[in-house]
């Protein structure tokens, strides 16, 4: 069918069903997804709290709990990307949804904002756990609920489509480790998950500006700066300026790409 | 009886032949997705996180991504042996050969071991390639190195038997990531000694001790960084052959009751 035949507010209709069937699918998995996570995660924050220290990490399990909580959102993506892939690669259920009367490029942001709305859900549930965990607040004097909440929805815009550039990127289901250990494990690590960005430019200002390629940087800090302290970290502002061009970029080249791959009009 | 059992042993050795034929095919793509991981983690761990009051350098993370790599090494291999399970089931064909299965579930773990073994064997080496000047193993001990990675790859192929035989599904590895490997992983030692873990709380400690990864990792750095920083060597490596004859009994008895063997 023609998407041109259809009004705006049909399509937008449309789309708004389809994301009310994933966030249907997406409850029934809801408590298992938390559970993979939270038994990840819970256990980071115990070790970084019980024996880091004596490592000679001092306070450093609210900064892996919030660097934690707001990179799990990363790995959702990645694995709704892997889905996808398998789903490209074997049933091709999305060819329905490319037949809908709907622009086809609509179908890949339904894809991103579902993803984003699954990754926000996640993240925000882990931290209530993360903080019994860590059994203090104390750590978080500077927390603004505004800033927390505006950095978690730019993240989960990101994440959602950047899961367009992952399925773009993986071709087969073989190459998921690939993609895994050279793409998402080193934007996540080098992403300034375990470190400050202050401190990766105190030994290298030229490797601090590069990093500044890598849009998990941005995220890591902008959590800080809303939750931990402002004056350690990267300016909040610029750090979601940024955060939101990295997510037009992802969202404009993942959909060119995802067109590309599927043969769309 | 021992015609028997030669063919056997020429059955086990071909089908493991072709098991490291298939390693071998993939094998580029193993080490340099291993490189990615152990180059950036050691250049994290090297000059980033002593910069956070860190105490250890490159050459604690570099060991313990020797054991993680001998540990998490069975894990392509599991998914593909639960997803033959779950799908093709071409298992099925290996168990008609002349082969006993209890020998052919031994085979699934030695070349899971081979598997582990050979892509963490490597680490050490890249790591210093990169790194020359930066890392320092004064206390390093080859045989003792080599043993222990040996030990641990055989536990590792071993608990990949019951890995294979407790997951059902496909599904249900995510499951088992979470609830079993990565907990081994985490409270195994990767980030911390037995030794901290005492001195905080030696009853956490000691029941740490029914973890294999404790004494994988605590071998591990016995072999390589000072032995004053580990548990004894020599206890964690009979620690690693105690816990690998319940471990296999398990798998193969495990396994043998899922595809209803004989």
């Amino acid at each position: 069918m023609n998407h041109h035949n259809t009004t705006l507010s049909d399509q937008l209709f449309i789309i708004k069903e389809l994301l009310m069937r994933d966030f249907f699918i997406f409850k029934k998995i809801y408590v298992h997804k938390m559970r993979i996570a939270l038994s990840r995660i819970v256990l980071l924050i115990f070790v970084a709290n019980m024996f880091l220290p004596s490592m000679g990490l001092q306070n450093y399990a609210p900064f892996i709990l919030m660097s934690s909580a707001i990179g799990y959102g990363f790995f959702i993506a990645a694995f709704n990307a892997i889905d996808l892939v398998d789903d490209i690669t074997d049933n091709q259920s999305i060819l329905y949804e490319l037949t809908l009367p709907v622009a086809q490029w609509m179908i890949f942001v339904k894809y991103a904002i579902s993803t984003a709305l699954q990754a926000l859900v996640i993240s925000l549930s882990i931290i209530p756990c993360g903080i019994v965990v860590l059994g203090s607040v104390e750590a978080f004097a500077q927390f603004s609920l505004i800033k927390f909440m505006i950095i978690f929805i730019c993240a989960s815009l990101f994440y959602g489509s950047f899961m367009l550039i992952f399925t773009s990127c993986i071709r087969t289901m073989l190459q998921v480790e690939n993609v895994w250990l050279r793409l998402i494990f080193p934007m996540w690590y080098l992403g300034c998950f375990q470190f400050p960005w202050q401190t990766l430019y105190k030994i290298s200002p030229i490797l601090a500006y590069i990093d500044f390629l890598n849009p998990m940087t941005f995220i890591m800090e902008g959590m800080r700066s809303a939750t931990i302290d402002a004056s350690q970290s990267l300016p909040f502002t610029f750090c979601c300026s940024m955060i939101l061009l990295y997510t037009m970029i992802s969202l404009t080249i993942g959909i060119y790409w995802m067109k590309k791959r599927l043969d769309c009009l | 009886m021992f015609k028997n059992l030669s063919t056997q042993c020429n059955v086990f050795y071909r089908l493991l032949q072709r098991d490291l034929k298939v390693f071998a095919q993939n094998a580029l793509d193993n080490y340099i997705n291993t490189l990615c991981w152990v180059l950036l983690c050691l250049l994290v761990y090297q000059f980033i996180m002593p910069e956070l009051g860190w105490i250890h350098k490159g050459e604690f993370l570099l060991v313990n991504c020797v054991i993680s790599k001998s540990f998490f090494g069975i894990m392509d291999n599991v998914t593909a042996a639960v997803a033959d399970l779950d799908g093709n089931k071409s298992i099925n064909y290996d168990m008609t050969l002349p082969i006993s299965h209890t020998l052919l579930f031994v085979k699934i773990a030695i070349s899971n071991t081979i598997y582990a073994f050979l892509l963490a064997l490597m680490i050490i080496p890249a790591g210093k390639l990169v790194l020359w000047n930066h890392l320092h193993f004064p206390y390093f001990c080859f045989p003792k190195f080599i043993l222990i990675i040996t030990l641990s790859s055989l536990l590792a192929g071993f608990f990949s038997l019951f890995i294979i035989a407790i997951t059902k599904t496909v599904l249900q590895i995510e499951d088992v990531w979470g609830g079993i490997i990565f907990p081994m992983f985490c409270l195994g030692g990767f980030e911390f000694t037995w030794k901290t873990m005492y001195s905080i709380s030696p009853v956490l400690a000691y029941l740490d001790l029914c973890n294999p990864l404790v004494f994988m990792f605590e071998g591990m750095r016995a072999a390589t960084l000072d032995p004053a920083l580990s548990l004894p060597f020599w206890h964690c490596a009979g620690a690693l052959i105690l816990f690998m004859i319940p471990m296999g009994y398990t798998g193969i008895y495990l396994l043998k009751k899922r595809l209803d063997a004989i």
